[in-house]
C-alpha cells in the first residue's frame, strides 16, 4: 500500500542474519550507562520468560525515539546473554529506514515490520517483540501516557495462535513522558493521506527536543524520564482459547491483563518525568 | 487543607455484581491496597469494620487505621490514625454494566508546602485510585467474579 519508497542506504541485512551480538556486547556497557543515569532503568519480571520462543508484546511510547525499545533490547540482552536465544523486534520503517539509525537498530536485532515476518523468526527460533499499537500508541497523548492503546489491532493473537507460542506481555511507563504529546493525530494523519502514503497513522501536535512544536514525531531528544519496565506472566491463547478462539475476548483479555499491570507500575510514579 | 482525587471506571458486568463485590471490604481493600500492605483490625457491633491499610509511596507508607462502612451500592471510610484521610467508593448504573467512581480526600498539614504536598498526593492518589480501579475491573471481569 505504500507508494513512497526510500531507497535503501543499509549495509546490515534486514533479518535475524543482521543481528551481531560482537557488535551489541561492545555497545552494552555504553548503554547501560545511559540508561541507568539518564532514564534510571529499571526492569523486572524476566523469571517469568520461558525457554521456548515466546511473542514479547508490548507497549509502545516515546514517539520515534522509543527509548523503552532499546531499554528492553538491553535488559534482555544481559539477563539471557548476547549469547542466548536471540530477541527481534519489529520495528516501524521509519525507524528501519532512517540512515545509521537503521543500521544501529538492524545489529541490535530489530527488522522491519511486515506481515510474515514475525513468523518467520519464530520458526526460526528466536523470540519477537512486537507493539502491536505501532505508531498510534507511541504518540498517544500525554494524558494518556499509562493506557494500553492497541487500536484494535488483534494480529499478534493469530500469530501467536497460529505459531503455537505463549505471548509475554511487557509494559513500560515513563517512555511517554520523554515528549509531550497534546492531541489525538489520528484524523489529521488520515486526512492528509499519511496513512496511505508513509503508513504513519497518527499526526499529534508535539512538542520535543530539538525540534520544538512539530506535527508527529521525530526522532529527538527525549527527557530524561525515569523508566520503568515490568515482564508479566506469559499468556497460553491455545490453553485458554482453544483452537478456535473468540478473538475478541482474547484482545480484551490481554489488553485488561495489561493495562492492570501498566497502572500499577504508573502508581509507582511520584512525579512524572522525575519519577 | 484537604485536597480530593476522584477517579472512575466502567465495569462489563451487572450492576448488582459490581456492588455486591465492590461494598465488600475484604475484596476490596487489598485490591486497591495492592501496591502497599493491609490488615483486618475488627468488627464492631453496628457491623462497621476497621482494617490498617497502607500504601507504599517511595520511601514513606502513606495510610493507617480506617474504619469502614458499607451500604448497599457503596462504601466510605475515614482514617482513625495515621495520615487523615477518607474515601467514598460509588457504584452507579451504565449502559454496558456499571460505573464505579473513587474519590479519596487526603488532609495534610502545612500552608505554603503543604499546599505543595496536597497537589503531589492528589496525583499520586489518583494513580493509585486508577490502579484499583483497573484490579477491580479484571477481577469481575475476568476473575473469580468474572462471567
Amino acid at each position: 500500500m505504500a507508494l513512497v519508497r526510500l531507497p535503501s542506504l543499509h549495509r546490515v541485512p534486514d533479518g535475524i542474519e543482521g543481528r551481531d551480538p560482537e557488535f551489541i556486547r561492545r555497545t552494552l556497557p555504553r548503554l547501560w550507562l545511559a540508561f541507568e543515569l539518564y532514564f534510571r532503568a529499571e526492569v523486572d519480571g524476566f523469571e517469568h520468560v520461558p525457554d521456548e520462543p515466546v511473542l514479547f508484546v508490548g507497549n509502545h511510547s516515546g514517539g520515534a525515539s522509543v527509548p523503552d525499545t532499546w531499554l528492553f533490547l538491553l535488559a534482555y540482552n544481559t539477563y539471557f546473554t548476547v549469547e542466548g536465544r536471540p530477541m527481534i523486534g519489529l520495528a516501524h520503517r521509519i525507524i528501519t529506514d532512517t540512515p545509521l539509525v537503521g543500521d544501529l537498530a538492524r545489529r541490535f536485532g530489530m527488522v522491519k515490520a511486515g506481515p510474515h515476518r514475525a513468523r518467520e523468526l519464530l520458526d526460526q527460533g528466536a523470540n519477537v517483540l512486537v507493539y502491536p499499537g505501532g505508531d498510534v500508541e507511541a504518540l498517544r497523548p500525554t494524558r494518556d501516557r499509562n493506557r494500553i492503546v492497541f487500536d484494535g489491532r488483534k494480529g499478534f493473537l493469530k500469530l501467536a495462535h497460529d505459531a503455537g507460542v505463549k505471548i509475554v506481555p511487557v509494559v513500560a511507563t515513563g517512555g511517554q513522558e520523554t515528549m509531550l504529546i497534546f492531541n489525538d493525530g489520528r484524523r489529521t494523519a488520515k486526512a492528509l493521506g499519511f496513512d496511505k502514503l508513509l503508513r504513519v497513522k497518527s499526526l499529534p501536535l508535539t512538542l520535543s527536543l530539538p525540534w520544538g512544536f512539530l506535527p508527529g514525531g521525530l526522532p529527538n531528544i527525549p527527557l530524561p524520564a525515569k523508566i520503568r519496565m515490568q515482564v508479566l506472566p506469559p499468556i497460553d491463547l491455545r490453553e485458554r482459547y482453544g483452537d478456535d478462539p473468540d478473538w475478541d475476548a482474547a484482545y480484551d483479555y490481554v489488553t485488561s491483563t495489561m493495562q492492570v499491570a501498566l497502572s500499577s507500575l504508573g502508581a509507582r510514579s511520584i512525579l512524572p518525568v522525575l519519577g | 487543607m484537604a485536597t480530593t482525587a476522584t477517579e472512575s471506571i466502567v465495569v462489563r458486568r451487572p450492576v448488582d455484581v459490581v456492588a455486591k463485590v465492590t461494598t465488600d471490604p475484604g475484596v476490596l481493600l487489598p485490591l486497591v491496597a495492592g501496591l502497599g500492605r493491609f490488615a483486618f483490625i475488627g468488627r464492631h457491633e453496628d457491623g462497621t469494620e476497621e482494617w490498617d491499610m497502607f500504601l507504599d509511596i517511595g520511601a514513606i507508607h502513606v495510610g493507617g487505621r480506617v474504619l469502614v462502612v458499607t451500604a448497599e451500592r457503596s462504601l466510605t471510610w475515614r482514617s482513625v490514625r495515621g495520615t487523615r484521610h477518607s474515601m467514598v467508593v460509588e457504584v452507579t448504573d451504565h449502559p454496558d454494566g456499571a460505573v464505579v467512581t473513587m474519590a479519596m480526600t487526603v488532609q495534610l498539614g502545612g500552608l505554603v508546602l503543604g499546599r505543595a504536598a496536597e497537589l503531589l498526593a492528589r496525583g499520586i492518589a489518583g494513580r493509585h485510585l486508577v490502579a484499583g480501579l483497573e484490579q477491580l475491573r479484571h477481577h469481575l471481569e475476568f476473575g473469580p467474579a468474572g462471567p
